[in-house]
Order: structure tokens, then C-alpha cells, then sequence
């Protein structure tokens, strides 16, 4: 053990070490000063950021700046001054993240004031100073979990699940390809940042759906003789008995032109509800029809499962007329059923659009979406954008102030629902990256911020993965991967079993 | 002071007839590599993006093993010139034998010993035939073998030795312990053996516990393989061998007759002993049908298409893979509507593939895509290959590959991305050097002779690609560029080997303002097949009985 635990700690050490040796980094001299403020990497200029946030660390966007000096002085208290050492570069402005978490709590709900000085041809140049705003709203969770997959076809290569915390760069494997002998995973949900219930699909020759609910891991088999393929896109509700998943039978088909790159689009799909304490797929033909049904979740009070459809098309020819609307349909956590009609909220068809993954936020007041001109994947649709519809007005608008000409997808909220995560492809349209917003009591989101690295421009220069699916996690998910890894090899299942389906008798 | 006599004497110096043996066996094993196996040179480097950087560096050395496999990625990284990496594997070789023999003279310095001292080098040799055993199996090796000569049977050192060799050159490490356990149980040293057992065991004990590998990888080595699901046990056996070698040579030096140091009568046999069986083993290992698929690509990789054609004419390709090689050569040299049914053909996948979940089949159709100006389609077998790399390593050939697709499609952000890692290569930041001026620069990419080219023969509609209607693709090529004689050839190609000849004179028609000075020969034979159809018994059908384009057509191709 103590063998293991010093290995861990190498990596450490040799930093520690590093750090000692701190380099003299050039100081600023003979400075001129510019009326403009600095064009950064990321893009974090008047950006809003919760208390619990790791360093935003950035650099200049010019890369041919050879150093930065970076000093942030708070609007309520506090100073502090970007570091430089071995291990860090001269052209990164990293913090101390003690220091900079205390700079953080002391002004909570002020402003941090960032004065960039840079160096380039040899000459300083210090910028107008620009703001972060430190967030009233905390964002009460330990971190994200994340899907990282190349943004590929066909072949998923080094695909797997992590965890990071928000409050530092750590990164941690919940499980990757070789522990699960080389087979594809889909992606982690929680219900509501749980890390106590929560639930994996990996797929393949050891397939299985593991659910973790009142400590205890179960591996399910979901597909049944009944339905046509295994669970795919999962929501819980929030009492944790029921999850509502859709089953998608999905195809791909590549453009031939410049801008996009794959239409993904479902051959077959139904919603069913797990009951997971009988294990028993909850079905209503309402949401088993020959339309799409897709992508489905439950509202804040559990009541409603929201869902998207469309009228099956002759696929691929008429891909483009594939316009999915949101709609809703009543369950009765009590009795594990479901209403007998049908409330489409926006029809799709006749804005000429398409809505894909609902996401209720859990205090009951939006529903955020994607929508986009066809489809039911907006990952793979640039013009897929974030839009919001107030439950209480019933009012729904573009989130413009998050959006971009990329696509904008697959967001969640968190536990407190004042701040939401997506993935965004705006940075090269093609790797999706994870942005973090706060919504105000207004309604109105925050300029976005990319997660913070320490050392953001190499690590999204040479990352070569898409953030697939990113939620938020109230404390560290602990998975042990051996076991993780034996079960999953074991193929000892539990089969899931359908209900009956009723027919209704005017059918 | 030591004197001349003393340090020629140890074994780290070697005797000129020493370094006369490593001589012949580096040019052995240079020779046998340049002469036929330069494709799987490629093969290796191509299927790796080894990266300067600090970063990449501490990524490696993180596992253990790591350090083997950092080195021996930059040894392939100059593989990038093939025949230099044919010196590099002979090197390895060499090194091992050497070092080898430096360690057999600890113990018995004697002709049988130098003769066994072959005996794991021409083992690495073959092992090496099977062209997913990576290079850093001889690197790890060759560390492990260098830590032997200084290492002695004495429990403190072992125990530093035998934790660090591991972590830096992976389960080779156990060759270290065996030679250790044995020299120990030499010299009757029972505290070291003992040391040296119960460390062996904790180390694979801790590994298991702490690494997240299936127990079989962690036994077998992380490192020596491309592939992490299956792992031949063949790995291990050069090691075995070496690290007995010692022993072996002792045991025989105790034999009078074995026991001459430099006589000529006892050293022959000896090598005749040794070397001719490994000899055998290595002709058996290196498998002609493997390799040529790996000479195929290589060719294609590197547009030597008349190579390509002058070793189709040596034997027929008749995989789907090595014909779609052959018929881009073809096509690249003119040929293509001339002498295409001079060859084998397996139908239209001979033109261009469906894709594969595999990191080199779909290679030569992406080249082929690329050149005909599908680029998206090009782009996506390419990627998807570097996906498909079966231990998860990126490829520089095809990231190059990548950077040029989005420069081509004006994705300069993604391009500057791929550009970015390239530069950190040894062998392609020239290359990033030379297209970096043309990110973000329309009018450049237009002018660019190749990347123009392909933006003129580009699709010019957003619509979904078929790779079941090919003729169709094919021809919308041609509608977007009526000059692209490449899409014409393969379009014609496509109808004839689909057998769907409806169309002929239709798509015929669209080759008239080509450059040809008349029709091509498959064309005609095709029309005269037409035409003899009309009349089966007719002088032209008799003319063209023995076509090679007529017996494709009606299927008596032999």
C-alpha cells in the first residue's frame, strides 16, 4: 500500500520540487499602456463565475506573447498576482488556488478587476483592466461528470467516463475503454447531480446498464423481447423509484459539403420507464407509436415526462423534414402510470424547427432545449442553439446570450438550477467543449465561460476529445473500477422485464 | 590506474572480432528490412505521433514501461525515412547481442558463449516479423540487459534495481529477476534469492492493485503490443532466453571440448548450432502475404505508383485492399482505362471501400477520396482510422492528413489545432512550417496547387453521402468539375466493374473534352462487348474474345 500511495505521490513531489527552483520570470519594465483591454484565451472578459471555481487561468490570444503579468484586485477586498515558475509558463497567468479561492469568498457577489501587462518584440504593454463578476449564487456542487470521446463516426477509440473537480484541475477516471475490455459506454445520469443514484450504459458483448441506487450497484439488461433495442437516453425522477429512457434504433450519414459533417438520425425510437425496484419497463402505447418519440424528462415535480416527436419520414431521403415537437405527457409516480393524452407545448412543425433534449430545470420555472432546423442530435447540428421557455409565462426565447454559430447542446443543470453546463463546438466546430452560465432571477443567462485548465491553451490545443454530456455532481462519485470492471466482464445480469402493453381500445 | 589490458579485457569492451560479428548482423538485418520489408517501416511510424514535448514525456513515463516506450517512439519516429529505420531495427538487434554477449562473458568467455550470444538477438529479429510487436520490446530489452552487466547478486540491490527497471521498462523487468534469482542461486546468496523472488511477486502484486489493466496486460507488458485485447505469449520468450543465456554458456563452458575461447574448430559449429534455426525462425515469422499489404500502403503513401504497378506485375494483388491501391496507381499513372483488367479485380470495392472499423483498410480509399475531391468522405476514413489505432495512439500521417481536409474546407480552427501537435513532431513541423501560411487565407488555399485543385473538384451541394450509389457521387464530381478526369475515370471504372452498363455511352460521353486522343482500350473493349452482343457471333466479338475487360464483364475472368 505505502508503495502505491508513494507512487501516487512522485508526481507531487516532482512539482514541489519544481516549484522551489521558481525561475526568474521577466517583470514588467518601460511599460505603454493601451486604451483597449487584452484579447485573452480563454475568453473570459466579463464573465460571471461562482464562488467554488477553479483559476481562471488564461493566457494572451496572441501566441506570439512571450510573457504575461497579470495582477486581479478585488471590488471588495483582496489583491493577488498571477504566478510564474518552472512548471508554469511565462505566457500563462496561473493563480495560486489557495489564494485565489480566498480572493473569491471575500468578494462574493463584487467584482474582480484583472490589469494585464504583456510582453511581445520586447516591449510591455499593459491593457485597460477588465472584470469577472463573483457570483451571488454558489454553485453547490463538488464538480462535473463527463463523457470524453473523440467526436468520430463510427469507431469510439479511447472513450470514457470522468469526473472533475470545479474547484481545482483535478480529473479523475470513473472508468475508461481498457476497463471494459475495449467495449463503448454511453453516457452517465444522474438524478439531480446525485452521486448516490446514478446509472452507466456500456455497450457490446458485455453490455449492461448499471444503476446505482440505495448503495447498492445493480447491471441490468434492458433490452427485452418486447422492445426493439436497449435503453438509451435516461432522465430521472426525482424520487429516485422511476427513469424515463428512450430506446433509439440510430443511423449516421456523412455531408459532402464544407460546414457540416454527419446527420445522425433514429430509424426507430420509443420512451419506456424503468421501475427500479421491480425492474420492469413501465410502457403506454402513447409513446410507442410508429412516430419518434425521444430524449425524454420528467418535470421538477415529477408529474410530467417531457419528450420529443415526430411523424416517422422517408429516412435519409427526406432527412431535412424531420422536425421534432416538445411535448408532455402525465405519470403517476404513485401508481406507475401514465396519462392518456398527449400536450404538445411547442409545435415544431410549424415554426419549421426542431427540439431536442428538454431539460427541465429543477425549481420548476424553464425548460431549456435545444432547437435546430431538423433532427434529433444537435451535437452534430451547428446551427443547434440553447433556447428557454418559462413554465410560468409560457414565453420561450433563444438564449442569445449563450449561443454561437456552432453547435450548443446538451446542457444540465445544477442541483440549485442558478447554473447550467453545455457543451459547445464554437471553439473549432468540431470538438464540443464544456461552457457554464448563471441564469439571473431575470431570466437572463451569463456571458458563458469555457472550464478552466491550468493551462487552458495547451490542454485544448492537444485535447483531442469531445466533453459529451456534461452534468453536474453534488460530491465525488465513488466507483470502484475493479470491481466496476469485474462485474461488468461477469455478464451476470438482471433481465429487465417489459410490462404489458394496453392498447387502447380505439386502436 | 587501470591499465590497457584491464579494460580491454572486460566484457563492456568488445574485440574487434566482436564488432566484425556485429557488423554482419547489422547488415543482415539491414538488408533483409531495405529489401522487403519497408512497408512495415512505415507501418509503425505511421501508427504513432511521438511529441517533443515535456508534457508527453511525463505522460509516458506515468506507466510502467514508460520509458521504454518513449524511447522506442522516438526511435520510430524516424522511421519517417524508411531506410534509416531499417538501420534503427538492426541497431536494436545488434545492441542486444552485444550487450548479450557482455553479459554471457560475466560468466563464461567462450565461442559457444559469443555463438549463444545470437541466439536472443536473431529471436528479436523474428519476433519483429509480426508487425504489431512494437520497437519497444527491443528497447526494454536492450535497458534491462544494460542494467543486468552492472547489476550483481546482492539483496540491496536488487531491491533498488528490480522496482525501478520495471517502471521503466515494463515486465521485461522479469528477465532481470530470473538472471538475478540464478546468479543469486550461483553464488549460493539464498538471502538475495529469496529478495529477489518475494520483490518479483510484490511488484505484480502492487501493479495489479494500483493499475486499472486486466491482469493477463500487466503480466505480459503494456507496452510491447499494438494490440491490448490479444497478446502473444511470443512476446516474452526473446527475454526468457536471454536472461538463461548466461547460464546456459556457463553450463557449457564446464563441457572440455565447449570450453575453447577462440578456436575457430568449436566457435563454426556453434554458430551453425545457433544461427541456423534462428534463421529459420525468422523466415517464418515474417509472413510475405502480411507485409505486402503493409508494401501497399507504403507505396501509396509515398505516390510511388510505378512501384506499385511493377510489383502487381510480379503478382496480381488480390485482397480488396491491395486493389484498391493498385487501381489508384493505375489511375494516377494513366493507366487505369488501359491496363486495369490486366489485373485481378474484386468489383467496385477494388475502386473504393466501404469503410471498415480498422486502422489501415480504409487508408488507400481515403487517399483515393482525397485526390478525387470527396473530401468530407476522405476525411471521415481518415479519421475514423486514427480511431481505430489499437492502442489508442493519435498518427501523424493521418492528422497531417486531417489538418489538410479542414484547410481544405476552411475549418482554420481545427486545422491550426492538428497543425499545432504536428509542429511538436520531429519529422512534419517542416511541412507545418511550409501550410501555416495558408490558415485563415482563402485566396492562398485557391492558388495552392494540390489544395486548389481539390476545392474545384469539391462537391458543391451540402447533401448526404452515398457509398451505396457511387456512381452517382462519382458523376457529381463531374458535374461540379467537368475537368476532374480522375472522377471520369473511376466513374467508367465503377459501371464496368458494377457490370451496369446501361449508362455506358451516356457517362462515355462526359470524357470527350479529357485529352484523350481516342478512346482509351477498356472503353472500346467495352463498346465492342456492346456491340458484339448485338451480334454474339460477329467478327468483333471474336476479336475481343480474349480481353481482359470482356472476360470481367461476362465472368470468365480467370
Amino acid at each position: 500500500m505505502w508503495v502505491a500511495t508513494f507512487l501516487r505521490l512522485v508526481p507531487a513531489i516532482c512539482v514541489a520540487l519544481l516549484l522551489c527552483l521558481s525561475a526568474c520570470s521577466p517583470k514588467p519594465h518601460d511599460v505603454t499602456k493601451v486604451a483597449a483591454q487584452p484579447a485573452i484565451y480563454p475568453d473570459y472578459i466579463g464573465v460571471t463565475i461562482p464562488v467554488e471555481i477553479a483559476p481562471m487561468n488564461f493566457c494572451m490570444a496572441d501566441e506570439a506573447v512571450e510573457a504575461i503579468d497579470v495582477v486581479v484586485r478585488g471590488s471588495k477586498t483582496g489583491e493577488l498576482r498571477a504566478r510564474h515558475s518552472l512548471t508554469t509558463p511565462d505566457e500563462v497567468a496561473q493563480f495560486d488556488i489557495d489564494e485565489w479561492h480566498q480572493l473569491l469568498k471575500d468578494n462574493i457577489g463584487g467584482t474582480l478587476s484583472f490589469t494585464v501587462t504583456a510582453l511581445k518584440d520586447g516591449q510591455w504593454t499593459e491593457y485597460q483592466p477588465f472584470a469577472m463578476t463573483v457570483s451571488p449564487y454558489p454553485l453547490g456542487e463538488y464538480g462535473i461528470v463527463y463523457r470524453r470521446i473523440a467526436p468520430g463516426f463510427e469507431t469510439f477509440s479511447n472513450i470514457g467516463m470522468y469526473q472533475r473537480d470545479m474547484s481545482t484541475f483535478c480529473e479523475e477516471t470513473l472508468f475508461d475503454v481498457k476497463d471494459v475490455d475495449g467495449q463503448c459506454m454511453n453516457c452517465h445520469y444522474a438524478n439531480r447531480c446525485s452521486a448516490q443514484e446514478f446509472l452507466v450504459h456500456v455497450r457490446g458483448k458485455h453490455g449492461a446498464t448499471m444503476l446505482r441506487r440505495g448503495g447498492k450497484d445493480t447491471y441490468l439488461t434492458t433490452k427485452t423481447d418486447e422492445t426493439f433495442g436497449s435503453c438509451a437516453y435516461g432522465y430521472w425522477h426525482h424520487e429516485g423509484r422511476y427513469c424515463a429512457f428512450s430506446l433509439n434504433k440510430a443511423q449516421q450519414n456523412f455531408y459532402t459539403g464544407e460546414k457540416k459533417i454527419i446527420e445522425t438520425w433514429d430509424r426507430m425510437s420509443d420512451i419506456v420507464v424503468l421501475d427500479t425496484e421491480t425492474n420492469e419497463l413501465l410502457r403506454t402505447p402513447l409513446l410507442e407509436g410508429p412516430d419518434y418519440q425521444t430524449t425524454p424528462a420528467f418535470s421538477a415535480d415529477g408529474k410530467t415526462i417531457y419528450f420529443s416527436t415526430a411523424t416517422v419520414q422517408n429516412m435519409p431521403q427526406d432527412y431535412e423534414k424531420v422536425k421534432y415537437s416538445l411535448c408532455s405527457i402525465a405519470f403517476d409516480a404513485a401508481t406507475g402510470t401514465f396519462g392518456e393524452t398527449i400536450d404538445t407545448l411547442i409545435n415544431a412543425r410549424l415554426l419549421d424547427k426542431s427540439i431536442s433534449l428538454a431539460r427541465p430545470s429543477y425549481d420548476g420555472k424553464y425548460i431549456m432545449y435545444c432547437l435546430m432546423s431538423h433532427g434529433t442530435t444537435p451535437v452534430s447540428h451547428m446551427d443547434s442553439d440553447l433556447w428557454l421557455l418559462d413554465l410560468a409565462t409560457g414565453e420561450t426565447r433563444p438564449m442569445d446570450e449563450v449561443n454561437s454559430g456552432e453547435a450548443d447542446a446538451y446542457h444540465n443543470w445544477t442541483g440549485n438550477s442558478r447554473w447550467f453546463v453545455f457543451g459547445s463546438k464554437r471553439e473549432d466546430h468540431y470538438y464540443s467543449l464544456p461552457y457554464f452560465a448563471c441564469i439571473g432571477d431575470d431570466g437572463k443567462a451569463t456571458k458563458p465561460f469555457l472550464l478552466p485548465q491550468e493551462n487552458p491553451r495547451e490542454y485544448y490545443l492537444e485535447n483531442l476529445h469531445s466533453f459529451n454530456a456534461p452534468d453536474f455532481v453534488h460530491e465525488r462519485v465513488d466507483l470502484d473500477r475493479g470491481e466496476f470492471t469485474e462485474r461488468i466482464m461477469s455478464d451476470e445480469r438482471i433481465q429487465v422485464k417489459a410490462a404489458a402493453l394496453d392498447l387502447p381500445t380505439d386502436k | 590506474m587501470k591499465t590497457l589490458t584491464t579494460i580491454t579485457n572486460s566484457p563492456f569492451v568488445p574485440s574487434v572480432k566482436t564488432l566484425v560479428g556485429a557488423a554482419l548482423l547489422f547488415t543482415a538485418v539491414t538488408v533483409w528490412w531495405i529489401g522487403g520489408y519497408i512497408g512495415t517501416i512505415s507501418y509503425h511510424e505511421q501508427l504513432q505521433m511521438f511529441l517533443t514535448d515535456g508534457g508527453y514525456f511525463c505522460e509516458r513515463l506515468s506507466l510502467p514501461g514508460g520509458l521504454a516506450d518513449y524511447l522506442s517512439e522516438l526511435l520510430v519516429s524516424f522511421f519517417f525515412f524508411a531506410q534509416i529505420g531499417a538501420g534503427i531495427i538492426a541497431a536494436l538487434v545488434v545492441l542486444v547481442q552485444l550487450l548479450m554477449w557482455a553479459l554471457i562473458r560475466r560468466h563464461s568467455d567462450t565461442a559457444v558463449g559469443y555463438a549463444l550470444s545470437l541466439v536472443p538477438a536473431m529471436m528479436v529479429w523474428a519476433v519483429l516479423g509480426n508487425p504489431d510487436i512494437l520497437m519497444s520490446l527491443p528497447v526494454a530489452m536492450i535497458g534491462v540487459l544494460a542494467l543486468c552487466c552492472v547489476a550483481k547478486p546482492r539483496w540491496w540491490l536488487v531491491a533498488v534495481l528490480l522496482p525501478v527497471t520495471y517502471w521503466l521498462f515494463g515486465t521485461m523487468f522479469y528477465g532481470m529477476a530470473i538472471y538475478l534469482a540464478l546468479y543469486a542461486l550461483a553464488e549460493r546468496r539464498w538471502v538475495t534469492m529469496g529478495v529477489t523472488v518475494v520483490l518479483t511477486i510484490a511488484i505484480m502484486v502492487v501493479s495489479t492493485y494500483w493499475l486499472n489493466y486486466p491482469l493477463y496486460r500487466i503480466l505480459v507488458g503494456l507496452h510491447y503490443y499494438r494490440y491490448p485485447t490479444t497478446l502473444p505469449y511470443v512476446l516474452v520468450v526473446p527475454m526468457l532466453f536471454a536472461s538463461v543465456m548466461p547460464f546456459v554458456a556457463k553450463a557449457a563452458g564446464r563441457v572440455k571440448v565447449l570450453a575453447a575461447k577462440n578456436d575457430w574448430k568449436v566457435l563454426l559449429p556453434a554458430l551453425v548450432v545457433c544461427v541456423v534455426p534462428c534463421y529459420l525462425l525468422v523466415r517464418s515469422m515474417y509472413v510475405k502475404e502480411v507485409h505486402d499489404v503493409l508494401e501497399y500502403d507504403y507505396l501509396v503513401r509515398s505516390a510511388q505508383w510505378d512501384k506499385v504497378i511493377a510489383k502487381a506485375d510480379k503478382q496480381s494483388p488480390n485482397t480488396p485492399n491491395t486493389v484498391v491501391c493498385l487501381n489508384l496507381a493505375l489511375q494516377q499513372s494513366g493507366l487505369l482505362p488501359y491496363t486495369q483488367f490486366r489485373y485481378f479485380q474484386n468489383g467496385p470495392e477494388g475502386l473504393l471501400q466501404d469503410y471498415n472499423k480498422d486502422f489501415l483498410s480504409p487508408l488507400p480509399t481515403a487517399e483515393a477520396m482525397f485526390r478525387l475531391g470527396m473530401i468530407n468522405a476522405a476525411q471521415q476514413y481518415f479519421f475514423e482510422a486514427q480511431e481505430a489505432i489499437p492502442d489508442y495512439r493519435k498518427s501523424a500521417r493521418l492528422t497531417r492528413r486531417l489538418a489538410e481536409t479542414n484547410l481544405i474546407n476552411s475549418q482554420y480552427e481545427v486545422a491550426r489545432k492538428y497543425l499545432g501537435m504536428l509542429k511538436k513532431t520531429l519529422f512534419y513541423a517542416s511541412w507545418v512550417k511550409e501550410v501555416e501560411p495558408l490558415v485563415g487565407n482563402e485566396k492562398a488555399i485557391d492558388a495552392h496547387k494540390l489544395y486548389g485543385q481539390l476545392r474545384k473538384n469539391q462537391y458543391a451541394d451540402d447533401f448526404l453521402f452515398s457509398n451505396k450509389e457511387m456512381d452517382m457521387m462519382l458523376g457529381l464530381l463531374l458535374v461540379k468539375n467537368p475537368k476532374n478526369k480522375m472522377a471520369y475515370e473511376y466513374l467508367m471504372s465503377y459501371i464496368i466493374l458494377n457490370r451496369d452498363l446501361q449508362h455506358f455511352y451516356d457517362y462515355f460521353q462526359l470524357g470527350k473534352d479529357l485529352g484523350y486522343e481516342q478512346p482509351p482500350s477498356i472503353y472500346q473493349d467495352v463498346h465492342a462487348l456492346l456491340e458484339a452482343q448485338k451480334s454474339p457471333n460477329g467478327y468483333m466479338g471474336q476479336q475481343y474474345q480474349s480481353s481482359g475487360t470482356w472476360n470481367y464483364i461476362l465472368g470468365t475472368a480467370q
